[in-house]
């Protein structure tokens, strides 16, 4: 069985901030730094390890922090790394799965277009 | 041998200072005048503080509009706003005259309060006076603006203004404290619920963009320019309204800048003369809709004024209202118009309600 990296937003704030630092607290930019990174290194490490990254417990999301954590690792990880070993929970604000899944597809568009 | 005095050049000077002159002493005659007018049948207590505004403030007395709103008088209101922009820009001392205000809401209240801070922030005298009408008088007292008045020397570029633990005045240029956020969720779970039990999924991300946007767009550089946040709560209606101002370059202007900056010259004034006022609200709801492309490198980018038309649509906000530039947007009714005085800066206004979507808040 795949083994999952357990991720909760909440961990890292009950506010998640804007895109970059210099921006306000609890960026997403911090956010992927601290948190995201040291996991992605086990990942590339070890293939059959999967990532699941909750989104429930906090104030609500800016769509900037969501694009920089989703789209940012969509485009330095790629389409297919978050797709297949990123896992998405929201079960208090369901539409974020739709708008987070919106931003992969986005740069999966633009990497197409730019091709 | 001629006499200097009679020299051509020299009564040339002579004539030139003498029209100085006689032209500086009728100025003087004409102020005399207009003061001796204004200062008749006005008692010794009344003339002496006239007198001392005049020599603080000068002529620079700001008519405020009878109805002081935003929302309600938007025209009028901006106007006046744009006559005290035009003073802070030239930092004179500036003097509003408030007491023919009937009506004023918090729209107002917000404006205001930002204005002072804006002044005081530059160093530039501000100050006003009562208005006569006893209601606008009360809610001008409940919005702190006299207190701040007599602020002198705000010791931080940021800073937060309270009354009965509600956030009546919040100024930054990042985005908002992560405290503050988590405070405001408790004050409007109270007023709306009736506990502080609940969370509105909406409320800490519209901050985020409005305040974001303001961080990326309103200034030449980023994070240069300040943001202003005002929330009133309805505790009979159980609503809650927030008003976020900032004195930026405003969202049409942004737009049709960045648009500017990826062509050519000639193509830029074609683009300028396309979107002309009359369709400034299209701009405005071309970006509501998400219509509106980023460049093809920050393709990413652009979506937070998109997610508050996105909040409204899925019933998470109520009353959007946008006002930047000349235009006016009415995103909750659909409605726009054109203003003929261009408002540089930003106001969005949208409410919470008992309708709007909500969630358990689970404390850590």
């Amino acid at each position: 069985m795949d083994q999952k990296i357990k991720i909760a937003v909440r961990d890292f704030s009950e506010t998640p901030g804007p895109r970059e630092k210099v921006q306000g607290d609890f960026s997403a930019e911090f956010f992927v730094e601290t948190v995201l990174d040291p996991e992605f290194q086990k990942m590339d490490a070890d293939v059959n390890l999967k990532m699941e990254i909750n989104l429930d417990g906090t104030l609500g999301y800016g769509t900037s922090f969501l694009e920089e954590v989703f789209g940012g690792t969509t485009r330095n990880k790629g389409v297919d790394f978050v797709r297949d070993r990123i896992e998405v929970i929201s079960e208090e604000e369901p539409w974020l799965k739709d708008e987070i899944k919106s931003y992969v597809d986005d740069v999966e568009k633009h990497n197409k277009e730019s091709n | 041998m001629k006499r200097i005095k009679d020299k051509e050049k020299y009564v040339r000077l002579q004539i030139k200072r003498e029209r100085h002159n006689t032209k500086r002493r009728l100025r003087g005659r004409r102020k005399q005048k207009r003061i001796g007018r204004i200062l008749q049948g006005k008692d010794k207590r009344e003339r002496k503080n006239w007198l001392r505004m005049f020599r603080e403030y000068g002529d620079n007395r700001i008519r405020a509009p009878k109805i002081l709103s935003l929302l309600n008088n938007t025209e009028d209101t901006v106007r006046f706003l744009q006559r005290i922009n035009s003073s802070w820009k030239k930092r004179k001392p500036v003097f509003v005259v408030l007491k023919e205000v009937e009506q004023i809401d918090h729209s107002a209240t917000t404006v205001l309060l930002s204005l002072i801070h804006r002044f005081q922030v530059a160093n530039i005298k501000f100050n006003g006076d009562f208005p006569q009408n006893q209601e606008a008088n009360k809610i001008l007292h409940e919005s702190q603006f006299f207190e701040r008045l007599e602020y002198d020397h705000p010791s931080s570029r940021d800073y937060t203004m309270k009354r009965d633990n509600q956030i009546i005045g919040e100024a930054g240029t990042q985005t908002i404290d992560p405290k503050t956020a988590l405070e405001i969720r408790e004050d409007v779970s109270q007023t709306i619920t009736g506990t502080s039990d609940y969370v509105f999924p909406t409320l800490h991300p519209s901050f985020i963009e409005v305040m974001q946007n303001t961080y990326e767009h309103a200034g030449e550089d980023e994070g240069t320019v300040h943001w202003w946040l005002s929330i009133n709560h309805d505790k009979n209606n159980h609503s809650v309204t927030f008003h976020f101002i900032d004195f930026g370059r405003g969202i049409v202007d942004s737009v049709l800048n960045k648009e500017n900056n990826r062509i050519t010259k000639a193509f830029k004034e074609y683009a300028w003369s396309l979107f002309n006022s009359n369709k400034f609200p299209d701009i405005i709801i071309r970006l509501l809709n998400n219509e509106h492309k980023e460049s093809k490198v920050d393709y990413y980018r652009g979506k937070g004024i998109p997610s508050l038309k996105k909040a409204l649509d899925n019933n998470r906000v109520k009353c959007l209202s946008i006002i930047t530039n000349k235009a006016v947007v009415n995103v909750a009714q659909n409605t726009t118009s054109v203003l003929q005085t261009d408002f540089t800066g930003t106001y969005i206004t949208w409410v919470l309600n008992n309708e709007c979507e909500k969630k358990i808040w689970i404390k850590k």
